[in-house]
């Protein structure tokens, strides 16, 4: 998905139920590896809301070929928006 | 005669596996044996733990209810551990089809199903079934109706799934036991459905 995913929250959001609550608040794996101990020496914090966001397959791939109500739902975290 | 297969010098991650467990082993951190042993565990795991999960689900309404609310605790419920990560117990409607993948690895419930199949790691797996999931759900012999929402779950961050397949019809007054063993692996990620076991028709004499 990578770089498109920004332009497809936009669709997603004008289109159906982005859900706007966090799952649960986490730290972050990529910089989890404790102080000292790892090979980033950060801690992953603070913790970061993590969203399950739904995108309708049709508004994600031209040409999608299924239902029109067929979804994809990832997950994203909130510092990957900001 | 016996094939012993070809010699191949190590890869690069693998070279980094060996030094790593050495190190720790020659530190003091870690046992052979106790590496040994937590291979041995995770190679004899099967998809036994998610088939319970569901099977107890088909028979406890409420049970299903705290599963679809919370599936880290659902499974603690039953004993099985879930070490750091969150479950999420996504449930097959006649409206519903769902379906699993990691479009960047190969994140899976490994806790409740075991070690993946090579399939599900595979290349054409991980991005053929986030463009056109039902083409490659037909592959695997389950062909789900247009009227059918699909619904693919990619695990791409933290999160681990699982699928709560409906109860095939004809399994009235199965017991825990009986139910679980018609839940496979496949239909817990999602490709395939339960399906009752085919009985040898009696033949005529």
């Amino acid at each position: 998905m990578g770089a498109g995913v920004m332009r497809q929250l936009a669709v997603a959001q004008a289109h159906l139920d982005l859900r706007r609550h966090p799952l649960h608040q986490q730290q972050v794996p990529e910089t989890r590896v404790r102080v000292g101990r790892g090979a980033q020496q950060r801690d992953g914090l603070p913790a970061q809301p993590l969203y399950r966001v739904r995108f309708l397959q049709k508004d994600v791939w031209p040409g999608y070929r299924g239902s029109a109500a067929d979804v994809v739902e990832i997950e994203i975290y909130q510092h990957w928006l900001e | 005669m016996k094939d012993l297969g070809a010699y191949r010098p190590l890869d690069y991650f693998q070279l980094m596996e060996v030094s790593l467990r050495e190190l720790l082993v020659e530190k003091g951190v870690v046992t052979e044996d106790a590496i040994a042993g937590a291979i041995a565990t995770m190679r004899a795991r099967g998809p036994e733990r998610g088939a319970r999960m569901v099977a107890r689900a088909w028979l406890d309404g409420t049970y299903k209810e705290r599963m679809l609310a919370n599936g880290t605790k659902a499974a603690e419920e039953l004993g099985f551990e879930v070490p750091g990560l969150r479950l999420i117990v996504v449930e097959n409607t006649p409206q519903a089809h769902n379906v699993i993948v990691c479009t960047l690895c190969s994140c899976y419930p490994r806790m409740l199903l075991g070690i993946p199949p090579e399939w599900y790691k595979s290349r054409p797996y991980r991005s053929r079934v986030v463009r056109e999931p039902r083409k490659v759900l037909a592959e695997f012999g389950t062909k789900v109706p247009a009227r059918v929402q699909i619904r693919v779950h990619d695990s791409n961050a933290d999160m681990r799934y699982l699928v709560l397949p409906m109860r095939p019809a004809g399994t009235k007054g199965w017991s825990e036991e009986r139910l679980a063993a018609i839940v496979t692996r496949d239909c817990l990620i999602g490709v395939a459905v339960p399906k009752l076991p085919k009985i040898p028709k009696a033949r005529k004499s």
